[in-house]
């Protein structure tokens, strides 16, 4: 049983991963129809577990109830009476009227607005962040300034040479940044499998 | 105390200041439109060309990958694709990796009453909310309905005359991403598909979408609202996108006039050689 | 879109007008009970919906084809419940199958899916010389190319930047810093409008502007 427990499942990724990568190099009818099964389980795994947040929010705010946590513990109490009112009316009928009531004027509208809340903190960030007390950051400071006046219909009505310099920097300029992010991010994805298939690699795992 | 400058002044100026600042400058040309004239940049210009190059039957995937939240930026290029390639006779297939996914399928439905008009089955599915990201992009493109054995309404996937046309990767003509996820486009349908890639990515993807632009992983790229407005410019239908850009002078312009005042005392230091 | 003239539709309409001020009323304002009171019901509102989904989504593509006679989604269902245990102290070693698998899977997708496209096509587009090119292509292609190198090196962090090596981390560094300017660039126009949407959304509500 401290087999299964502590030991067998370290398995599970190399064999998994193994299949997976095979069925990309290797057109094997039998190992394609195995590579399907274990990608359909990787979708439907990962459904369910979409449940995980909503345990740990729960768990969170109703601690927070419990315990009378001064000046939070009445917001939980809001958080849980939300949660419960709208999974129970989606649950029951998620065409029905109610919930999409809630879901069209209460969700959209939050969840745009709090999106958007970082705007303000962009403005601010701009007299009070932005310095360019170096030359890396004046680099980036005039980058980010003309590609904001290339992006802005206005930039072309100050300075008609905005656009030909924000178009570059859109295009070439950034390339060679963003391309060896992505080549660095591709060669760790490698690296990171490799890890994993010789079981260097456990953090996902959790605490063992 | 004495020997502030205005720009320390401004430093500690109340930040509340700035947000109500930034309020009505958005507010402002919202209200009294100026009109700014946008100019098309290739990579937009691509992309409408590949719209406008799609054939009379040609299936489309379109993945609304796109929060509620990220309607300001992409909707609108998501309404100008969908008009054109209902104009080019196309069949859609629309799918999203969003939770509240069915929310911007009821919006594009108000925004392009013509998807309305589309035989529901025949013309166009919504198969709707999926997880599993690449993991589930690989596998449609073997076979989709395994994925969506019914589509978001709940009618069996075998009942929908469009699927059967449509069951892998090889089906379709072109991917289009919408706001974020293209990576397993690229990856899962582009490259081993061969499967033409493109869409709108939101300006923050701009950057991260480039190298696959210039690689020619992606054919087109309309980036965040800009994007959608160059797009709506194109197809001839200034709408939302296009009215949201004179709000996006306004706040470009206040932003970059609150950093210079930022920096001068700063190159006033270098120039006097202090630190 | 018409304003809506129907009852629940108005009461949406101001509802959501009164949430997004409530919002914003903490960066306008200071922070406040009311700002507090739509923060926690949008978390609320927001984890249900997820679950709702995650509900119906679940019946949709296991649970209805179990029911329908594929035996094999059972392996899946329990796997996927067996993510709850990792709540459990004593039990949490079942969780680490589920996501055993899940790694296992997605691990495999991801680092077959980025080897072209990421990383062959990459590489043969910055070496790939323009054909039929002007003089600004050639420009391009080697700022591209020597960019792409001098970037590479800045990432080197087994050696140290010195020698042949100093310069040219010295100026992957600055075309690094101009790609992040960018970008920066860009978040301001996804920031920007962003709140744009919400601005013009309550100036809709007022009718200040047509829906």
């Amino acid at each position: 049983m401290s087999f299964v427990k502590s030991t067998a499942f370290k398995y599970i990724p190399i064999l998994v991963f193994a299949v997976i990568i095979a069925d990309y190099f290797f057109a094997i009818a039998s190992l394609g129809s195995v590579a399907e099964v274990l990608r359909q389980f990787a979708v439907v795994i990962s459904n369910i577990a979409l449940g995980l947040g909503v345990i740990s929010l729960l768990r969170i705010h109703g601690r927070n109830v419990q315990r009378r946590l001064e000046g939070r513990w009445q917001y939980s109490i809001v958080t849980i009476i939300t949660f419960v009112t709208v999974f129970i009316l989606g649950t029951i009928n998620a065409n029905g009227a109610q919930y999409t009531w809630a879901f069209n004027h209460v969700y959209t509208t939050l969840q745009q607005t709090m999106y958007a809340s970082t705007g303000f903190f962009i403005v601010s960030s701009a007299y009070r962040a932005f310095r360019a007390r170096n030359i890396d950051a004046a680099l980036l400071l005039i980058a980010g300034c003309i590609v904001v006046f290339t992006n802005a219909p206005i930039g072309e009505v100050i300075w008609s040479g905005f656009p030909v310099i924000g178009d570059w920097l859109l295009g070439p300029g950034q390339l060679p940044g963003y391309r060896v992010l992505m080549l660095i991010a591709g060669f760790g994805t490698i690296v990171y499998a490799y890890r994993v298939i010789t079981g260097n690699e456990r953090g996902f795992f959790g605490g063992e | 105390m004495a020997n502030q400058t205005i720009f320390d002044r401004l430093d500690k100026l109340d930040r509340r200041i700035y947000y109500w600042l930034i309020v009505i400058v958005i507010a402002w040309p919202l209200v009294s439109p100026i009109g700014l004239p946008i100019t098309v940049k290739p990579s937009s210009r691509a992309l409408y060309d590949g719209l406008t190059a799609v054939q009379e039957g040609d299936v489309v995937l379109i993945d609304i990958f796109m929060s509620v939240s990220t309607w300001p930026e992409c909707m609108g290029g998501l309404v100008v694709e969908t008009n054109t390639l209902i104009d080019r006779g196309a069949r859609l297939v629309y799918l999203g990796n969003s939770v509240d996914v069915s929310r911007s399928w009821e919006r594009l439905n108000e925004l392009v009453p013509r998807l309305g008009t589309l035989e529901y089955g025949t013309d166009v599915v919504f198969l709707g909310y999926y997880t599993g990201a690449d993991a589930a992009a690989s596998q449609m493109a073997v076979d989709m309905s395994s994925i969506f054995p019914a589509d978001h309404f709940g009618t069996p996937i075998d009942d929908l005359p469009l699927m059967s046309d449509a069951n892998s990767a090889s089906d379709y003509a072109m991917v289009l991403f919408t706001a974020e996820g293209e990576v397993k486009w690229i990856q899962q349908w582009g490259e081993p598909y061969g499967v033409p890639v493109a869409g709108m990515g939101i300006a923050m993807k701009g950057s991260a979408l480039a190298p696959y632009l210039a690689s020619g992983d992606i054919f087109g790229l309309a980036v965040g609202v800009r994007g959608a407005a160059e797009l709506e410019k194109l197809a001839g239908m200034p709408a939302a996108a296009t009215t949201t850009m004179d709000a996006i002078s306004s706040t470009h312009l206040l932003f970059v006039i609150l950093i210079v005042p930022a920096n001068l005392p700063i190159i006033y230091n270098k120039i006097k050689g202090g630190s | 879109m018409a304003y809506p003239t129907e009852l629940w539709g108005l009461l949406g309409l101001w509802v959501g007008a009164v949430l997004t001020v409530a919002i914003y009323s903490y960066m306008l304002y200071k922070e406040n009970p009311l700002y507090r009171l739509a923060e926690h019901i949008y978390i609320g509102i927001a984890f249900a919906i997820t679950a709702v989904v995650a509900v119906q989504n679940t019946n949709r593509i296991a649970v209805t084809p179990l029911l329908n006679g594929q035996i094999v989604f059972i392996i899946p269902i329990i796997l996927g419940l067996g993510m709850y245990t990792v709540f459990v102290e004593d039990y949490r070693w079942i969780s680490r199958y589920s996501i055993a698998v899940l790694v296992g899977c997605m691990l495999g997708v991801v680092t077959s899916g980025t080897l072209i496209p990421n990383i062959i096509n990459q590489i043969t587009s910055t070496i790939a010389a323009p054909s039929g090119a002007t003089m600004m292509d050639w420009f391009n292609f080697l700022y591209v190319g020597i960019g792409t190198i001098c970037a590479l090196s800045y990432f080197l962090f087994t050696r140290e930047h010195t020698g042949v090596l100093a310069p040219t981390a010295r100026l992957g560094r600055l075309i690094v810093m101009v790609a992040l300017g960018v970008m920066f660039g860009n978040t301001v126009l996804f920031r920007m409008s962003m709140l744009s949407g919400r601005i013009e959304y309550l100036l809709q509500v007022l009718r200040l502007v047509p829906m």
